[in-house]
């Protein structure tokens, strides 16, 4: 008997085998998620009470001033009041305008120094790239895997919200929460979804995917 | 519009042409990724893949499979290797198939036995016996390096493993292969 016999002989392993070795989900990476998902949770509640606490700490020890000086004449007094409030409301436009900024910036995806135009979707995952994109640009070496993506893993914390999914030629995925993953050709498997490059046919998104080197690099335009 | 398997097969046992153009919708990127993984050159892939087309054609009737994916899927194996042999039968190419056979090879050390049909049928209960002994997180990778000829880097992403971890595990599992089939008498 050769190790070809040994090798056609796994053609009758068990469907079951078969299908539980296509699930990527493990104990250890659902604890993983878990603690994530806790992690975010807590920065975010965190954050919301760091954003009321701060201004209104700060509108607070204002009026206690504007309280002191109504022993002043009446039209003084109003003016303080009347500028103290404006200057609130203007520091909170700009902290909206502020947080709101970079989202309403768009990721620009570049495949080997050619730009290629996206369709991102509006969810944490994406606007988690956005945040990191601020501190400065994304580059990653991609690898090829089963003739229908190319990958990288993205050394940074970003949200997952894996679901089953159809990927098809050009959609950009997240994978394991971990994973960066361009397909150019349709695979099944949990993914959470990025966006979609378009206006390049399967043709010309293969010519640039099945080279031996691909680099893709993300810029906050 | 992705059909059902059974209804996919119905289409086989009819003689309708159309099964092949829905098999190769749902499951042509799966054979695609096996016969890659085997042979790493676009066109022998597809050359396979058309093959195994021609193959579920041929054998439809009378077999009819209830996972239509995993039948597809060892016909594509049997012809992606029985290409990679043509193709690398004057010099190894070092690729992973020659890794994967070599690590199989050292599970069979001294084999012994005749080739015929229902000894394979039995080293298959076997090696399904084997599967089942083992942990899942073992039974996963031995399954994804030997049946689906991933490399230990992809194993590895796949799973969140690190490949030195990976590597152990397929050396573990080799070895209680190996004595399994000591057992059985197919190795000395």
């Amino acid at each position: 008997m050769r190790a070809d016999d040994l090798f056609k002989a796994m053609n009758g392993i068990d469907e079951k085998f078969l299908e539980e070795s296509e699930n990527t989900e493990n104990g250890r990476n659902k604890i993983l998620k878990i603690r994530r998902y806790v992690v975010v949770a807590a920065c975010a509640c965190f954050a919301i009470a760091i954003g009321l606490y701060v201004p209104n700490a700060f509108r607070m020890g204002r009026s206690d001033l504007a309280y002191e000086e109504s022993f002043e004449t009446a039209e003084e007094s109003n003016d303080a009041i009347y500028d103290e409030k404006s200057e609130g409301a203007a520091l909170e436009v700009e902290g909206e305008a502020a947080s709101d900024s970079i989202y309403a910036y768009n990721i620009s995806l570049y495949i080997n120094d050619e730009y290629v135009d996206v369709s991102w979707e509006d969810n944490e995952a994406v606007n988690a790239i956005k945040e990191v994109l601020v501190d400065g640009d994304i580059t990653l070496e991609m690898s090829p895997y089963g003739g229908f993506e190319v990958y990288s893993k993205i050394d940074l914390s970003i949200p997952a919200q894996d679901e089953q999914l159809t990927a098809e030629s050009g959609d950009i995925v997240l994978y394991n929460g971990d994973t960066f993953a361009v397909l150019y050709d349709s695979n099944t498997a949990d993914y959470t979804k990025l966006g979609k490059i378009y206006n390049l046919s399967n043709e010309e998104l293969k010519e640039l995917l099945e080279n031996e080197s691909v680099t893709i690099a993300l810029r906050l335009e | 519009m992705i059909l059902e398997d059974n209804e996919i097969v119905n289409l086989y046992w009819e003689r309708n042409e159309s099964a092949i153009s829905h098999t190769d919708t749902k499951y042509g990127a799966f054979c695609h990724m096996i016969a890659w993984n085997i042979l790493h050159q676009n066109e022998d892939c597809e050359e396979c893949v058309n093959d195994t087309w021609l193959k579920a054609w041929n054998s439809m009737p009378p077999e009819k499979p209830d996972a239509l994916k995993y039948f597809l899927s060892a016909i594509t194996r049997n012809l992606s290797l029985d290409c990679y042999r043509r193709k690398h039968s004057q010099k190894r190419g070092g690729g992973q198939t020659d890794v994967v056979l070599e690590e199989l090879e050292e599970c069979l050390s001294r084999s012994v036995g005749p080739e015929s049909e229902v000894l394979a049928k039995e080293l298959t209960k076997i090696i399904n016996g084997f599967l089942g002994d083992l942990s899942v997180r073992e039974r996963k990778v031995f399954i994804r390096r030997y049946y689906f000829v991933e490399s230990t880097a992809e194993i590895a992403k796949r799973y969140a493993l690190t490949e030195t971890n990976v590597r152990m595990i397929l050396s573990r599992t080799r070895k209680k292969l190996a004595v399994i089939l000591r057992e059985e008498g197919y190795v000395l």
